[in-house]
């Protein structure tokens, strides 16, 4: 540490001279033209848009951009939970339309023919013989037509 | 952390119907020492003062981002360094600076330079160092920065500092020692 101070000591001494006068020139006048040009490059790029205004502008469109954020977020909200309601809504009406149908001919479906279906929707292997008879007697076709014509009177 | 001038500085900066007087006011204080630090490493008139311009509009452009965590001074001569790096690594393959002797002899014939034949060697061998070498020797010897100070520009520690200074000292007299007498 030491053997480095001297080093820059004995540096300045030999040599400190050449630095104390400046060596390069200036035109006449140029720092006070200098700053002329500055302000004036300044003053253009601002015109054109290039630069950035002063601090209070910059914190005055950071509170207004995030006022925007808020209210945005805010309107984002209330819109996916309009939606929602909406849907659920009608999810409901459909279940209850459906469950009043079913309680209003509960007494007229063909208890038989329902559980036979519904043994097939599921592929449970639950037939005996005299409904693998029933079943062997109809059609597709015909069971289609059954359907929809009690289906049609509904309506 | 901030002298009384440049805390009025900032003060009219921040102050809407002044900022344009505040940043006069900043420019006309620091012109001159952040030209002769471009022009030191350039050399040539016309490059520093496209160099200086450049960097004070660069200046004014930032002025928004100033969190003032540095003192005024350290920050914009930050800016001068840092845009005087990357203007010499851009100019780096159109000048040779490996020859001082050369260098000085082209120094000399410049008609902005009106140094001494010796003061002409100094530049030329000052060019020979590595570019962040170049600042700090810069910086420390016409200068006479404080290490501190320098540290807080450079971001580099007072230690490397003082070991890069002393490397380009050791350089800079060898080379200045053959051309002497």
């Amino acid at each position: 540490m030491k053997d480095k101070e001297n080093i820059e000591k004995a540096f300045q001494d030999k040599w400190g001279h050449l630095g104390k006068k400046e060596a390069f020139k200036v035109p006449e006048n140029y720092f006070d033209e200098m700053e002329t040009k500055i302000l004036q490059k300044t003053k253009s790029s601002t015109q054109h848009g290039g630069a950035q205004r002063w601090l209070p502008s910059l914190n005055q469109r950071r509170t207004w951009l995030s006022i925007a954020a808020g209210l945005a977020i805010i309107v984002c909200v209330g819109v996916a939970y309009f939606i929602h309601t909406q849907n659920s809504g009608r999810q409901q009406d459909e279940i209850l339309g459906t469950l009043a149908y079913i309680d209003k001919h509960a007494g007229e479906f063909d208890l038989k023919l329902l559980s036979l279906l519904t043994a097939l929707q599921e592929d449970e292997p639950v037939l005996n013989s005299s409904e693998m008879e029933f079943l062997n007697e109809m059609n597709l076709q015909e069971l289609e037509e059954i359907m929809e014509g009690e289906f049609e009177e509904e309506l | 952390m901030q002298s009384q001038e440049d805390q009025q500085i900032l003060h009219l900066i921040l102050e809407a119907n002044e900022s344009e007087r505040g940043f006069q006011m900043l420019v006309r204080k620091y012109k001159q020492r952040i030209y002769w630090l471009v022009r030191r490493n350039v050399h040539q008139h016309d490059d520093a003062d496209d160099l200086v311009q450049e960097i004070f509009i660069k200046i004014y452009q930032n002025l928004a981002r100033f969190k003032q965590q540095s003192g005024l001074f350290t920050w914009i001569y930050r800016i001068a360094v840092n845009e005087c790096l990357s203007h010499l690594r851009k100019k780096k393959n159109g000048l040779v600076w490996d020859d001082p002797e050369k260098s000085a002899s082209l120094l000399s014939a410049d008609m902005w330079f009106e140094g001494d034949k010796m003061q002409a060697y100094l530049h030329s061998a000052i060019q020979t160092l590595p570019d962040k070498q170049k600042l700090v020797f810069q910086m420390r010897y016409f200068e006479e920065m404080p290490y501190q100070q320098m540290s807080s520009i450079l971001e580099t520690s007072e230690g490397a500092l003082k070991a890069s200074y002393h490397h380009a000292c050791k350089k800079i007299e060898e080379i200045i020692q053959q051309y002497e007498g």
